[in-house]
């Protein structure tokens, strides 16, 4: 079966926060439980460094450290 | 510096999780993935959520196309642009003032319907949760200005994840104390947890404001007023958090106002550090450490709040004035 492509909305400055995660997850339409059983590949995150901290000055004018992986299972 | 990209070879199974590292924030943008039902226990919906390091779900994103199980999807989300944003327009000559005072980031008018369950952030997107039995939305009181008091925020809790990166920064809020009594958080952003600590706003058992700001090394500093606001009247009180350098903290100096009146202008050691910034959850009415995790709240305010606004710079104590004012009329 061919994958179905979709697109699916994310807020306007989600902003991710330090230690804070980003989760894929498959979830019951109905009940909002956690599906098992489903396998995720080719995953691939896009951010825009904020360099918020000391001395930052906003939104792209500065590097930073990349995401890094925490909990793969490959 | 230029957009990232953070690829993932291989499969995984879900839930698949990255965590951000310290010391760093990033606009996740876009969130692409082939999401396999093979042996998918039931349909779903693919979702993405964002998490806050004390493991709160922040963000959820689904995909509302459900896929069936032995269904495979390629899904990307992305980050809404809104071309058509306009800065939001206020629906009172207080909020007329609120909005023209810059940098403001949120603004709970705390008039919503008694039963929303939420408190709508005016002017951003921060939309608080009610805890509790929060009274909303009641009649104006014959003695308060054109907005409304929240009645009955004694014990309870109006919370929201929130965003301030300036390093410096403003709150305001109107208060008007029950039967004399002072005692009680006013406002509470302090998880107790690495960046989770910003500020704090009580009022000493004798009246006065006393204000905890904290520094990105997590370390707290307070300054009090001297003026008393337990007489059962409303007061806009307001601090205000400013720096030379915001970055390092020099020159810092946090100002209490009291009905748009400098009450107290204290120097402030930071210590070579700037003011916290945080995403943690902003708390009214109570203390509520470990958010999330207390649902009692302690050190409740006993009395009214309305008008509740933080900015991301240091206000002027003409335009603190102004708002006082406005608020009067």
């Amino acid at each position: 079966m061919a994958a179905q492509p979709l697109i699916a909305p994310l807020p306007i400055d989600l902003v991710l926060a330090s230690g804070y995660s980003i989760r894929v997850v498959a979830l019951d339409p109905t009940t909002g439980a956690t599906i098992s059983g489903v396998r995720v590949t080719d995953v691939a995150f896009q951010v825009r460094p904020l360099n918020l901290g000391p001395g930052g000055t906003g939104e792209g004018e500065a590097p930073s450290p990349l995401l890094v992986p925490t909990d793969e299972t490959q | 510096m230029a957009d990232q990209q953070i690829l993932v070879t291989g499969t995984s199974a879900t839930p698949l999780t990255y965590t951000v590292p310290n010391a760093i924030e990033a606009a996740l943008l876009c969130v692409n993935a082939t999401i396999d039902g093979t042996a998918a226990s039931g349909a779903f919906y693919a979702t993405v959520e964002i998490v806050s390091d004390g493991g709160v779900v922040v963000a959820r994103c689904p995909c509302f196309t459900s896929v069936a199980v032995g269904g495979t999807a390629e899904i990307s989300w992305f980050r809404l642009r809104d071309t058509t944003a306009t800065t939001p327009t206020p629906t009172t000559p207080y909020a007329t003032v609120v909005f023209g005072s810059g940098g403001l980031q949120l603004y709970w008018k705390l008039d919503d319907a008694p039963a929303s369950g939420t408190t709508k952030d005016s002017y951003g997107i921060n939309d608080g949760t009610v805890y509790g039995t929060v009274t909303q939305g009641q009649p104006k009181l014959a003695d308060v200005f054109s907005a409304q008091y929240v009645a009955g925020m004694s014990g309870k809790k109006v919370a929201a994840p929130m965003s301030q990166a300036s390093q410096l920064m403003t709150c305001l809020v109107w208060v008007k104390t029950t039967n004399n009594v002072s005692t009680g958080t006013v406002a509470w952003a302090d998880t107790s947890a690495p960046n989770g600590r910003w500020f704090t706003i009580q009022l000493a058992a004798t009246g006065q404001i006393f204000v905890t700001i904290y520094t990105t090394a997590a370390f707290g500093i307070g300054f009090n007023g001297a003026i008393s606001v337990n007489d059962g009247l409303k007061h806009c009180i307001a601090f205000t958090y400013g720096a030379t350098n915001p970055g390092n903290g020099t020159g810092a100096v946090g100002s209490i106002y009291v009905d748009g009146a400098l009450d107290t202008a204290t120097p402030l050691a930071m210590g070579g550090n700037g003011l916290a910034f945080t995403n943690q959850s902003i708390v009214i009415g109570a203390k509520w450490r470990n958010a999330f995790d207390d649902p009692a709240g302690v050190q409740q305010f006993v009395g009214t709040l309305d008008e509740f606004a933080i900015f991301n710079t240091t206000l002027t104590a003409a335009q603190i004035q102004a708002i006082n004012i406005a608020g009067r009329v």
